[in-house]
């Protein structure tokens, strides 16, 4: 009998391997310290510092354009310049970012030499380039400049789309106001410790919304001035780059599940803690948040939010 | 698996062609069904009419046994699938199949694999037609019996997660269990005559899926042990398992990376004209699938078994059925049976039987750990086992009288009082909270002679009404049944469900539903027209959502 109760054993140990996971974030997955509270502990931060947020008012829905871009690109400047015309159309319902990537993630529009030396990619911008690029079936993203108006597909089965359309594409959005879900953000920074703390409710009108949803809260830097290839292939060595796409605040490319684990009385809340990296801060900084559609991709709200 | 299925089938057909040719026996034996529906659009009810019109669902099984050698197979066709079945079935193909040999030592198969671990609180792979479920694990089982009384079984391999276009869709996830059972009496020869005679069992079942998440790390392998115990001493009976479940965070629990628990206890005390029966259960966290992301009946690895009657009157059966949380319960039941003795007053010639029966289901008591936000564990709260909130989910008294008269008349009458929480065991869109029902029903059998016999029911049930006086869900409800046999082949019914009590008037309809059916041997052919409402299906707190239809179903089963 006893050899039987080995054997048993035996056979339970290899195939008794479970895994206790003691932290479930991934490393790049940020929750925060409040080590970056200079005034006291989490209990002071939630009694001193935590917000109220009251009724959300907004009625409109925003509009998010991506826009595949890169430093050696030689028509990428002009596709810029038709984003932030976009933008300064309809002040308050259109948020540009500016990814830089193309559809194999970091190509030759992106690379760095003596002449481009800043570097503008980052992992985020490098997964999100060869997902709409190279891994989504069909996609048309086949080099720079491209786009994503609110990741909407316009019937041709993938959300990117050439910058000659980008306008007409924010135009239908703006127009048809179709408002599924609602945000809103408040914040507090602190510069001594560089702690961004951030605090986001979403609010999902349209019940019909039943593929997951995910926040995501990218870090945006306003203006930097590095050189930029122009049309006609010269170099402009004082040009302005805008709202370019930094870094994931949670570390995450596709954000943070819209589950009950966040929900409280039918919204949904997501709290972070962010160390904002060196040589960034809030005068040249800003907030991307928006909610995806995690089957379709489509973006059903963004805010721009600074802090 | 193509391979496997060819060998295995070209195994059956070449040992059977042999043993035909041979004369050296083996037995084949094996059953088919095939139901057929032709529906028609009804509006009123909601019945819509399928692009196909004509839908049809066939099986049939086939096994195998020659000495030690066992296999078996079956051939399934959903073409389409009946209405109201899921959609996990589609096409022509094999749906199972297996080879295997026996001995009184060892057990071995390989292929389709159905099994069950202790009450299947940890592990049960089953097939349930009726239902539409099929969880069978594809891959290898061995049973060993290593000395009398002791049964060690070790199972490996994926589940049937569907069926698509004739072929088996496996799950993403593999199951990996062993269990063992020893049995005290049998394998100690000094107990062998005690009265006492007592089972031991203990499992280990683990699953492993690949991390698909990028902003959680995952546990890949998740394991779930326990253990259990069967007593029996002269007329009492007493039985108990627990199974505690490590983190396995999913779609069911938000992804939370709590540890489950499961436990079960049943008791008993049997003598002549008494039973008495009380059951137990509580759990927690212990939704355990081979695919973290599914949700629904779809590749669970266990099974909790229900805490309540299975009812068989239409009405009580399927308006308010309650299915088992897995998610969290803690439930009770108890049933007494008595039989009033014959020649008594009560009891008259042929003696009277009383059975009482109360079941009740409660969510557990969660108490919140880690409020703060900015907390990693992800470990949401703690609760501990059969620790119940006020949170009602289930509860059923239920009473029945049967009482046989003459040789040829009998009567029962049962009374229900349910109450079913329709936040939680979601059955209607119509009704928040708790819904009470009250239902009388009354059947009687008459046997005109040796060989015509008549049978009849009246069912009614009464849903209370909102506290504002409105009438909640879809009202009141009756229903009558008048069944007609003529043995030993045929028989007519014709059932008529009322919702006389629907707060629309023009949804106050009569679901009218006829059916003759013919018995020969082993061959049974029914025909059924009319009206179904929608309701949930349920077998032992597993339930399935079927839509209202209208229309002709032809079935035909014959076993073999």
């Amino acid at each position: 009998m006893k050899k039987y109760l080995f054997g048993l054993l035996a056979f339970g140990l290899v195939i008794a391997s479970c895994d206790k996971v003691e932290d479930p974030y991934p490393a790049g997955v940020s929750q925060g310290s409040y080590d970056l509270y200079p005034d006291g502990d989490s209990a002071h931060y939630a009694t001193n510092a935590w917000p109220t947020f009251t009724t959300n008012t907004n009625a409109n829905r925003n509009v998010l354009i991506e826009d595949y871009t890169g430093h050696q690109c030689t028509f990428c400047a002009p596709a810029a310049d038709a984003a932030e015309a976009i933008k300064n159309s309809n002040p308050g319902r259109v948020v540009v970012m500016a990814v830089h990537a193309g559809p194999n993630g970091v190509g030759s529009f992106q690379v760095t030499n003596s002449t481009y030396s800043t570097v503008f990619y980052n992992n985020i911008t490098e997964t999100l380039g060869q997902y709409f690029g190279n891994d989504w079936a069909g996609s048309l993203f086949t080099g720079n400049p491209f786009g994503a108006i609110s990741r909407k597909d316009n019937g041709n089965g993938t959300p990117m789309e050439g910058p000659s359309t980008w306008a007409n594409s924010a135009a239908s959005i703006l127009s048809t106001n179709d408002h599924k879900v609602n945000i809103q953000a408040a914040s507090n920074f602190y510069p001594s410790t560089s702690g961004l703390f951030l605090h986001t409710e979403v609010d999902v009108l349209d019940q019909n919304l039943t593929n997951e949803l995910r926040v995501v809260a990218y870090l945006v830097e306003n203006e930097l001035e590095a050189p930029q290839k122009m049309t006609d292939n010269s170099t402009n060595y004082t040009y302005v780059h805008h709202d370019i796409l930094r870094a994931s605040i949670d570390g995450t490319v596709w954000g943070q599940i819209l589950d009950a684990e966040h929900e409280e009385n039918g919204k949904f809340y997501f709290n972070y803690i962010y160390e904002m990296p060196s040589g960034y801060d809030n005068t040249n900084s800003h907030l991307v948040i928006f909610v995806r559609d995690a089957v379709t991709e489509e973006v059903y709200q963004v805010i721009k939010h600074e802090f | 698996m193509k391979k496997l299925a060819i060998v295995g089938l070209s195994s059956l057909l070449s040992t059977a062609v042999f043993a035909q040719n041979n004369n050296i026996g083996g037995t084949i034996t094996g059953n088919m069904e095939s139901t057929f529906q032709y529906l028609n659009e009804d509006s009123l009810i909601g019945a819509n009419q399928p692009a196909e019109k004509g839908l049809l669902n066939s099986y049939m099984n086939v096994f195998y046994r020659n000495g030690n050698f066992k296999a078996g197979m079956r051939i399934e066709s959903y073409l389409p699938r009946i209405q109201g079945y899921p959609n996990q079935f589609d096409g022509t193909g094999l749906g199972m199949r297996y080879i295997g040999y026996e001995n009184d030592f060892i057990d071995v198969t390989l292929g389709s694999i159905y099994e069950q671990f202790g009450s299947g609180m940890i592990l049960r792979a089953y097939e349930d037609r009726a239902l539409g479920y099929d969880n069978f694990l594809d891959g290898a089982r061995v049973i060993v019996r290593p000395f009398p009384g002791m049964k060690i079984k070790g199972v490996y391999g994926y589940q049937r997660f569907s069926f698509q276009s004739g072929r088996v869709v496996h799950s993403d996830g593999i199951v990996r269990g062993f269990d063992g059972e020893l049995n005290l009496n049998t394998a100690i020869e000094s107990l062998k005559s005690k009265k006492l005679k007592v089972t031991l069992g203990g499992s280990f079942v683990s699953k492993y899926q690949k991390d698909d998440r990028d902003d959680l790390i995952l546990p890949e392998n998740v394991g779930s042990y326990g253990g259990r115990i069967k007593l029996r001493y002269k007329r009492f009976t007493l039985d108990g398992e627990y199974i505690q479940k490590e983190q396995d965070p999913s779609a069911d629990n938000n992804f939370n990376y709590n540890y489950g628990h499961a436990a079960l206890i049943n008791a008993g005390y049997t003598q002549k004209g008494l039973g008495i029966l009380f059951s137990a259960k509580s759990v927690d966290n212990m939704s355990y699938r081979s695919d973290r992301n599914k949700t629904l009946q779809d590749l669970l690895i266990n099974y909790l078994p229900s805490m309540n009657k299975v009812h068989t009157y239409n009405l009580v059966a399927t308006l308010y059925p309650y299915a088992t949380q897995p998610v969290g319960e803690i439930a009770y039941q108890t049933e007494i049976l008595y039989t009033i003795k014959r020649g008594s007053k009560l009891g008259g010639k042929y003696g009277t039987s009383l059975n009482a029966n109360f079941s009740t289901a409660y969510g557990p008591k969660r108490n919140a750990v880690n409020q703060d936000f900015s907390d990693t564990t992800r470990v949401m709260y703690e609760t501990g086992v059969f620790e119940m909130s006020d949170s009602l989910y289930w509860r059923d008294l239920n009473f029945n009288v049967y009482k046989k008269f003459n040789r040829n008349f009998n009567m029962k009458l049962s009374y229900f009082n349910i109450t079913l929480n329709n936040d939680v065991a979601k059955v209607t869109d119509n009704a928040k909270g708790l819904i009470h029902t009250n239902i009388g029903v009354a059947e009687v059998n008459y046997k005109i002679s040796t060989k015509h016999s008549i049978r009849g029911e009246l069912q009614a049930l009464f849903v209370k009404p909102k506290e504002d006086g409105s009438i909640n869900d879809n009202g009141n409800w009756a229903t009558a049944v008048i069944e007609y046999n003529i043995s030993p082949g045929w028989f007519f019914s014709i059932m008529d469900q009322y919702n006389y009590g629907n707060p629309s008037e023009d949804l106050r309809v009569h679901y009218i539903y006829g059916a003759v059916g013919y018995i020969h041997d082993a061959t049974r052919i029914t025909a059924g027209y009319g009206r179904q409402r929608a309701g949930l299906f349920c077998v032992g707190g597993v339930c399935r959502f079927v839509p209202a239809s209208n229309g002709l179903t032809l079935s035909i089963t014959q076993s073999f």
